[in-house]
């Protein structure tokens, strides 16, 4: 039998103490975030849910839904990287950031050159601070050789931050080659170019970002910049006026003051952006119906989302549900209206339940939205002639059609509607200007050939005409 | 400890029938006895218990202990490189800041407070004055109401409360500090900024001060205060005064925010902005608003931090004022006390990237030895800090990127800055106190900390900066949600020390204890016979070994806070300094030279300099 000493007990405190004290000696006062402190304002960390208010309710709903699907999602697909993939990113959005990580890594776990997942890793390093392990991250992910080009542009940025400018130009050289109108990476390349001293290539650079965006700021400032740097006084002023101006005109709008406080809208689009997600996972997995529900939530919950919107465009479009397909078309120029393709695609959506007269309305939006494109031109003129009515108007559009983009679909255009007009003498010149620029094209070869037949005699003894169909 | 058999005899003188082992413990004297051998395990069990113990009660005696008992090591040896020591809990200070929260998020209590370093009674040991919020609607009040606090320093690091005998506990709702000499009485006065009306502490000379608010004529009305700074605008000698102003706030129109439906702070774009005041002092203990007349009424902005500088080196003040989330101002003087606002123009409006950040707190220095004050500005968080580099002639570029001034900075909402030479190699190193503004950030940004820890930044005389917070001892390792620091040499050791105000706590005192090798020092107090008195706006140059050290004094910097009245110079290894030259704000310069270094030098324009024993 095991006598107790009477040392024993105390000796087993003091040994349990040792450790105690040299654990809190080792962490004692290690910088770390932690929570707020007690005292008074303890209730403060309790949701504002609590106070009952609509909006409060409704944030607290969103995220609670959003997790709920995310966790549902890796229930029904375990061990599916893309699955883990996508509940990390619901999870750092609304839940848990530790379990977001934990998600990626498992799905790097399973699939090693997921590059999603490398990218996902990096931005949430970067948002930590932790600029050296999102390079780290961001590179992973662009060495697998399948992430998006958008992963480029942040490694880029980082690099850039981080005062590493020669190390980012070759991604973000390769970022605009897949992405060359993209404001940002030009911007970006202005800034690389900046940081070495290369200031007439920067302001090349930026240049370009500027015809992209007559009115980014962010492009002006750095105009004006780079042309005082480079003794161009005048035009470093003209710049920065400009971006004056535009930053007066910003702080005077009341919405733009008011969105970086929409905490409903935010939460919104954070589930939307979880809907969407899990309704493309589905989708390419053959669950359509499934998938479509998804997207039908988020345009629900989201007045704003347009990836659910255009999915559903498309949806509908495939299966002939013109009607749905047009409201959600009208949406979405609703939400862009000066996206030129939402134009024409109202007016597409439109020719097929019938209403001409609205889709040439639509055709005719889509030429003042974008003057300098031909599709609109393309458009009117091929509605007229189908419709066989003002085809002095047709041949107007497509004349400008063809001033705007030379191309061959369009001169054969231009041929058809003179041909309409009974024009055949301009007719054919403009089928012969088509059949030169794309002499392959069958198509063009027949029209060609049906003109001649009928201008056989005519263009024997006809002197020369413009093919412009004037 | 071998076991010695000792026959022990019982009270009656007889031996005992079984032997008894007496082991000397390591105690010492403490015996016990076995009425039996014990196996081996049982010893060594024995022997670890009481080896634990010895070992817990002293583990535990060492970390209790005050800093220079915990280092001894270091406070003889002196560590290389950059060295910071919490003496917070030697100091004697109890004062806790409070920003009169209730739960009802007023805009108001994310700002408050600066505080001031200075010597207010002359006696070459420099003081602390914290700056103190107050109650707010919702506030539950109870007991003495808060009120700002004045610590006289002792020396090593211990202070007094001054503040009831001192007559400064300003009541207000303290946002901004700044010290001058308004009447050039040979003694620093105080202004306050407060949420609501200001005040203005004359100082009497014998510790005590007067409000002498009213009768100056700077009371300012109900507004939601900021940085504040003395200034001569037209170098008559006489200390103007600068007021920044924040928002127009009143509690009625108060917003509800929410963050992941949680309660936040509303932000600047929430209100309107405010214009900023002037003061011209007409040398009589008066002033008279010249807001207008003057061009900087022309603005109306989000102010924050403010400091008085020669951007241009054109011989006159000019101001910069950070605005927050709004383009900085940069109110360029003419000479004749007139500002033309040229933030945008002079490139220090915004970040290099053309954005408008949330500013809070500017220091500037020459921190590239070029001769030209280069600029410092903390900011919001997922942000970085800006360092504004003066490309020679006042304009300005945002150099963070490739100087690494920005690095630990991103994360953290950042407040108070101070440009110093912790470790007297003669480049100005960064100091960047940190902290939330959301105190449940928590809840809803993970990256986020409401407490944070502070920040330094090592010069390396390249141009570049490096991030060595975790290298230089415990004076980082208080967390708390920090706003003003300042920085002086509050022991007269010739190492910079520092002060951070922390919102709702206690405040860090941060000894520097870096090495002396290769460390020497020279400290200047300027004393303006025709420039004002304290020098401020002058310039002092310390040429020493083919390199050009530069400073100018200021009142109000950092973060609505006011210290270094009293410029330190790190020198390296030189023994002595060539030449000091001094550009007086009036105009007349002065040289003194051949100066020995690791000493206080004290300057009386158009007289002579006045070396301080070793302290």
């Amino acid at each position: 039998m095991i006598r107790v000493r009477w040392w024993i007990l105390p000796g087993i405190a003091a040994l349990v103490a040792a450790v105690g004290l040299v654990l809190a000696w080792v962490f004692r006062g290690q910088p770390s975030g932690g929570q707020g402190g007690s005292g008074p304002w303890e209730w403060q960390k309790q949701p504002a849910q609590l106070e009952g208010g609509p909006l409060e309710v409704a944030v607290s709903s969103a995220k609670k839904e959003a997790l709920s699907l995310a966790q549902e999602l890796c229930r029904r697909f375990r061990d599916d990287a893309e699955a883990l993939c996508i509940f990390g990113l619901v999870e750092s959005r609304f839940g848990d950031r530790r379990r977001a990580v934990d998600a990626w890594k498992r799905a790097l776990r399973l699939v090693p050159d997921y590059a999603d997942a490398w990218y996902a890793l990096g931005e949430e390093a970067r948002l930590r601070g932790d600029f050296s392990e999102a390079i780290t991250h961001f590179r992973r992910a662009v060495d697998t050789g399948k992430a998006e080009a958008r992963v480029l542009l942040s490694l880029a940025t980082l690099l850039i931050q981080e005062g590493r400018p020669a190390e980012a130009l070759p991604y973000l050289e390769q970022y605009l080659g897949a992405v060359p109108q993209s404001i940002e990476g030009w911007y970006r390349l202005g800034q690389a170019l900046r940081l070495q001293d290369r200031l007439p290539e920067a302001k090349q650079a930026w240049m370009q970002a500027l015809r992209l965006d007559r009115e980014h700021k962010t492009v002006l400032y750095a105009l004006g910049e780079v042309c005082e740097k480079l003794g161009q006084h005048g035009e470093a002023e003209r710049f920065r006026r400009e971006f004056a101006r535009l930053e007066a005109r910003d702080r005077l709008n009341p919405q733009l003051r008011r969105t970086w406080y929409d905490d409903l809208a935010a939460a919104r689009e954070g589930l939307a952006a979880a809907h969407v997600a899990v309704a493309k996972f589905l989708a390419v997995r053959g669950d359509w119906e499934l998938a479509e529900a998804h997207y039908r939530r988020a345009a629900e919950v989201d007045p704003r989302n347009t990836a659910a919107r255009i999915a559903l465009l498309e949806w509908a479009a495939e299966n002939a549900r013109w009607q749905e397909a047009l409201r959600w078309v009208e949406e979405l120029a609703a939400l862009q209206p000066t996206e030129l393709e939402w134009a024409l695609r109202r007016g597409a959506v439109l020719l097929q339940l019938g209403r001409l007269e609205e889709a040439q309305s639509a055709f005719l939006t889509a030429t003042e939205i974008a003057p300098g494109r031909p599709e609109g031109y393309v458009a009117l003129a091929q509605l007229m002639v189908y419709r066989n009515r003002d085809l002095e108007g047709a041949r107007h559009w497509a004349r400008r059609a063809v001033e705007c983009a030379p191309s061959a679909a369009n001169y054969h255009l231009l041929a058809i509607v003179c041909e309409r007009q009974e024009d055949i003498e301009a007719a054919v010149a403009a089928a012969k200007r088509a059949v030169q620029l794309d002499p392959l094209n069958p198509e063009f070869r027949q029209t060609l050939a049906r003109l001649l037949d009928r201008w056989q005699v005519v263009a024997a003894r006809a002197e020369p005409s413009s093919a412009n169909g004037d | 400890m071998a076991a010695h058999p000792v026959e022990v005899l019982p009270p009656s003188g007889r031996t005992l029938s079984s032997p008894k082992v007496v082991t000397n413990s390591l105690l010492g004297g403490c015996r016990m006895g076995l009425l039996r051998k014990s196996p081996s395990w049982l010893l060594l069990a024995r022997r670890l218990s009481l080896a634990l113990l010895a070992g817990g009660i002293l583990i535990t005696l060492v970390a209790l202990a005050p800093s220079r008992v915990r280092y001894p090591y270091f406070a003889s040896r002196e560590r290389r490189g950059i060295w910071l020591v919490d003496v917070t809990p030697e100091t004697g200070i109890a004062f806790r800041h409070t920003d009169g929260s209730s739960g009802r998020k007023y805009i108001v209590e994310t700002v408050t407070a600066g505080l001031a370093t200075f010597d207010y009674d002359g006696d070459l040991w420099i003081d602390i004055y914290f700056l103190n919020g107050t109650w707010l609607p919702g506030t539950n009040p109870g007991g003495e109401p808060p009120r700002n606090a004045l610590y006289r320093n002792h020396g090593g690091f211990r202070f007094q409360d001054v503040t009831l005998f001192a007559g400064v506990g300003d009541l207000g709702y303290g946002l901004g500090v700044t010290v001058g000499d308004f009447n050039n009485d040979g003694f620093p006065d105080l202004f306050v900024n407060n949420f609501g009306p200001n005040a203005l502490y004359r100082n009497n000379g014998d510790g005590t001060f007067t409000d002498v608010t009213d009768e100056a004529g700077v009371r300012g009305g109900n507004l939601v205060g900021a940085g504040a700074a003395f200034l001569d605008i037209e170098a008559d000698g006489n200390l103007d005064l600068y007021v920044a102003n924040y928002v127009q706030f009143d509690f009625s129109t108060h917003p509800v925010r929410t963050a992941e439906g949680y309660r936040i702070y509303p932000g600047p774009m929430d209100f309107l902005p405010e214009r900023d005041l002037l003061y011209k002092n007409n040398g009589d203990g008066t002033f008279r608003d010249v807001s207008e007349e003057s061009g900087i009424g022309a603005c109306a902005g989000t102010g924050m931090g403010m400091i008085c500088a020669d951007i241009d080196r054109d011989g006159d003040t000019d101001v910069f004022v950070l605005n927050d989330v709004a383009g900085n101002f940069i109110f360029v003087n003419d000479g004749k006390g007139h500002f033309e606002e040229l933030g945008l123009w002079l490139g220090g409006a915004y970040s290099g990237e053309g954005r408008a950040l949330g500013s809070m707190g500017i220091d500037c220095a020459d921190v590239d030895h070029d001769g030209w004050l280069d600029f410092y500005a903390t900011s919001f968080a997922r942000e970085w800090a800006v360092l504004y580099r003066n490309l020679g002639d006042g304009r300005l570029a945002d150099v963070t990127a490739a100087s690494g001034a920005g690095a630990g900075t991103y994360q953290h909402v950042t407040w108070g800055a101070a440009f110093v030479d912790l470790d007297n190699d003669g480049d100005r190193d960064l100091f960047v106190a940190c902290g939330h503004l959301y105190d449940n950030v928590e809840l809803f940004d993970p990256t986020g900390a409401y407490r944070a820890a502070n920040v330094v930044l090592e010069n390396l005389g390249n141009g570049r900066f490096r991030n060595i917070s975790q290298e230089v001892g415990d004076g980082l390792h208080p967390v708390k949600s920090s706003r003003g620091v300042a920085a002086d040499d509050l022991d007269n050791d010739g190492r910079v020390d520092l002060v951070v105000l922390n919102s709702r706590e206690e405040p860090t005192v941060i000894a520097n204890r870096s090495s002396r090798e290769d460390s020497r020092w020279i400290e200047i107090q300027l004393f303006g016979v025709r420039s004002n008195r304290d020098g401020v706006g002058s310039w002092v140059g310390v040429f020493e070994g083919g390199m050009e050290h530069w400073a100018e004094v200021h009142s109000g910097r950092g973060y609505q806070s006011h210290f270094g009245s009293r410029l330190h110079f790190g020198l390296g290894n030189h023994q002595r300094v060539a030449k000091i030259e001094i550009r007086w704000h009036g105009g007349q310069t002065q040289v003194i030279e051949n100066v020995p270094t690791d000493r206080l030098l004290t300057i009386v324009e158009g007289d002579g300099a006045y070396l301080l024993p070793p302290f």
